[in-house]
């Protein structure tokens, strides 16, 4: 059911580490944000926690962003999240601009 | 004259009219209080560009800076920046480039160039170590940027020289006129090709065979080879692997992807003209500027179709610009316009703006058939927006010559309400992060001393990185905004590519600025002179006419509210904007007009500077 379901993106380097644009993860209770990390990178490699440079204050948003139902989530705050069925999460590239 | 390393200590001075120059050397206390680059641009805009100087009169200055670690070890420090009063906003004009041109001119044995006057025929300027001088450019006059470079380089028969060059836009004067060198990479923004047009000088060479002493070449060279292997670390991935396009999805994600003129920010292709797509069907190579580890400019090459063969160097804003924001989302197409405007010689920025918004006007009924040379200026037509760049370029026809002109102004002769969609500040058409909902980046963007830019403050990062509420604005932005300012003018003095900031720590800049010239730098003195030189860049806009009314978003930001599904009906809202405003002029000293006060700039010394805008 589309209810019980997270959908995760990934773009970018994460897209590339885990060879799809998407997928999708049934729970049935609510879930840490770190929790379903752990799960990605048991499933493709833990290349993806590496890329995320995620480590006890969180992750480092000079590598990459982190969308939850369209809010970025600041580096440090990632292990406050926790996810409800019907959540969207995105992973993709830090934003740059400059030259 | 600087009796320190790094800096070469002298610069040219040439009036194009007298054919003429000399070398000036450069003090210790320019050289320290200014730092280079976009410190010493200011110092010349604002001595020598006083008020009622029009941009394209002989009396406007074209001025060349490079930094004090251009030509040395140092990474990503192949920069230079070209000032100039801009004739597409009136204020403060300023680009900045890289490739291998600045890295010649330090090694010629010079810190900058400043030009004067107006040459009575097509001329270009040859630095060729200690010499330089004026030769005939009669047979390059019409030529793109691409064969300018090429046919400099083979009359003087050396490959190694570096080009900078205007192409038949600079020529006729189209205000969004930029300057090419390298043959991908531009001083982009505000118009300075058509300023190098109205003087008559298509191109600038160099060649340089010496080298830049620094004052601890053993240090230099070990912090160096540091920050070179922190550049091959995964912060500067993103860059050499998917370059600036990768921004596409996180953006669309965000709903800050522009499109359709702004109206939108998201796009429904957005996949379809993504860093991932690009990567896989268009990008032929990746290029590296001089001495820069990291190699992040994407050229992308069209496979097949009727295009087949172009190429192109493709960043974020250039793809959103002339893709998303004119609801284009062919690859091949966006390719083939950021060529159009690299060989002719205009912005693709301000390019991309102008034909969104002549959509947007056709569109509504604004202008007619007759008005855009019978085109069917819809929206995603990416036929019609090809057409219309050839047409801006070479300013034909009614569109042409009306698109020429910049947003700012284009809408101001075709009025009916059009103006209220014409997306700029100062004049300057905004870059590819929405004004809605990325407000920190907005208040930025409104206050950036050259119009609408992402590359004054960065101030975008607050937003898209969670720090802040993006989708809000407080008093407490304008500190935000600030310290991003005073920090970027070092940056863009020394002169850094911001690609690699972030591999550097705190103090890192000013250990690289000690190495090269000996002057023991902290970082709270350096951030000190950040502060100066923008107030300089400020008093100059304030002589030319800047007050508070010039430090907000278009009406787009205000009246409109957006309808992308995550930010529906979000827009900004006059009292919060004027809250953040306020903060932003409180932190930096200025008056609620947004006038630097006089004990601001005593504490800054430039109580001269306060005399010249009158408030000595």
């Amino acid at each position: 059911m589309a209810d019980s379901r997270i959908e995760v993106e990934f773009t970018g380097p994460f897209r590339d580490i885990c060879g799809c644009r998407r997928i999708g993860l049934d729970i049935d209770k609510e879930l840490g944000l770190p929790t379903l990390i752990g799960e990605i990178a048991s499933k493709f490699g833990f290349e993806f926690t590496e890329r995320l440079g995620l480590g006890e204050e969180g992750y480092d948003g000079e590598l990459a962003t982190v969308i939850v139902n369209g809010k970025v989530v600041g580096g440090q705050k990632l292990r406050e999240i926790v996810l409800k069925p019907g959540d969207r999460v995105v992973f993709g590239p830090s934003l740059v601009g400059g030259g | 004259m600087v009796e320190t390393k790094g800096y070469a200590g002298k610069y040219i001075v040439f009036d194009l009219g007298e054919g003429k120059g000399r070398a000036e050397a450069i003090s210790e206390s320019i050289a320290t209080n200014l730092i280079g680059g976009y410190g010493f641009g200011a110092r010349t805009l604002y001595d020598h560009v006083k008020a009622g100087v029009e941009p394209y009169s002989p009396e406007n200055v074209l001025a060349w800076w490079t930094g004090p670690l251009a030509g040395t070890v140092a990474p990503t420090t192949s920069k230079y920046a070209v000032f100039a009063r801009s004739p597409l906003t009136g204020f403060f004009g300023f680009g900045i480039s890289s490739g291998g041109f600045a890295y010649e001119l330090k090694s010629a044995g010079w810190d900058g160039i400043v030009i004067f006057g107006r040459s009575p025929k097509p001329v270009y300027f040859f630095v060729d170590d200690d010499a330089f001088g004026l030769r005939d450019a009669s047979e390059l006059w019409g030529k793109t940027t691409w064969e300018t470079e090429e046919l400099v380089k083979e009359e003087l028969g050396d490959d190694a020289v570096r080009v900078a060059s205007i192409g038949p836009a600079g020529e006729g004067m189209v205000r969004i006129a930029n300057i090419t060198n390298d043959r991908n990479r531009q001083v982009g923004r505000t118009g300075l090709g058509s300023v190098m047009g109205s003087k008559m000088l298509k191109a600038m060479a160099v060649r340089g065979t010496g080298s830049v002493e620094v004052a601890d070449p053993d240090g230099l060279f070990q912090f160096s080879m540091e920050l070179n292997e922190r550049c091959k670390g995964p912060k500067t991935e993103k860059y050499r692997i998917y370059g600036t396009p990768a921004n596409v999805l996180v953006h669309q994600k965000l709903c800050c992807l522009p499109s359709y003129n702004f109206q939108r920010g998201t796009f429904e292709y957005a996949e379809e003209v993504s860093g991932e797509r690009m990567l896989r069907t268009h990008v032929k190579k990746v290029i590296a500027c001089t001495n820069c580890p990291i190699a992040c400019d994407h050229v992308n090459e069209v496979k097949d179709g009727p295009y087949r063969g172009t190429v192109a160097s493709m960043d974020y804003e250039s793809l959103d610009m002339l893709g998303p924001c004119c609801g284009v989302r062919e690859l091949d197409m966006i390719t083939k316009a950021v060529q159009i405007c690299d060989t002719m010689g205009v912005d693709t920025i301000s390019a991309g703006v102008t034909v969104a918004w002549a959509m947007e006007c056709f569109e509504r009924g604004i202008l007619t058939s007759e008005d855009v040379n019978g085109l069917d200026l819809r929206f995603g037509n990416a036929e019609a927006m090809i057409r219309a760049l050839e047409l801006l370029c070479r300013k034909e026809g009614r569109l042409g010559r009306l698109l020429a002109e910049g947003v700012k102004r284009a809408s101001g002769v075709i009025g009916k309400g059009s103006e209220k969609f014409a997306v700029h500040n100062k004049g300057l058409e905004w870059g590819a992060y929405s004004m809605r909902s990325l407000k920190t980046s907005t208040l930025g963007f409104a206050t950036s001393i050259r119009g609408a830019c992402y590359l004054r403050s960065g101030s975008y990062q607050v937003d898209v990185k969670g720090t802040v509420d993006r989708l809000k604005l407080d008093r407490s932005r304008g500190k935000i905004v600030y310290e991003g300012e005073n920090s970027y003018a070092i940056i863009d003095s020394l002169i850094l590519c911001k690609f690699i900031r972030g591999v550097l720590a705190a103090g890192d800049m000013s250990k690289l600025y000690t190495l090269a010239t000996g002057f023991e730098m902290t970082e709270k003195q350096l951030m000190l002179a950040g502060e100066r030189i923008h107030n300089l860049a400020k008093c100059f806009n304030v002589i030319h006419g800047a007050s508070r009314k010039d430090d907000y978003p278009p009406p787009r930001a205000f009246e409109e509210e957006m309808t992308d599904d995550g930010v529906r009906g979000v827009r900004i809202t006059r009292e919060e904007y004027d809250e953040a405003l306020d903060g932003y002029y409180e932190v930096r000293g200025w008056t609620a007009e947004g006038i630097p006060t006089k004990g601001k700039l005593a504490e800054l010394g430039l109580v001269k500077e306060g005399e010249g805008i009158g408030i000595g």
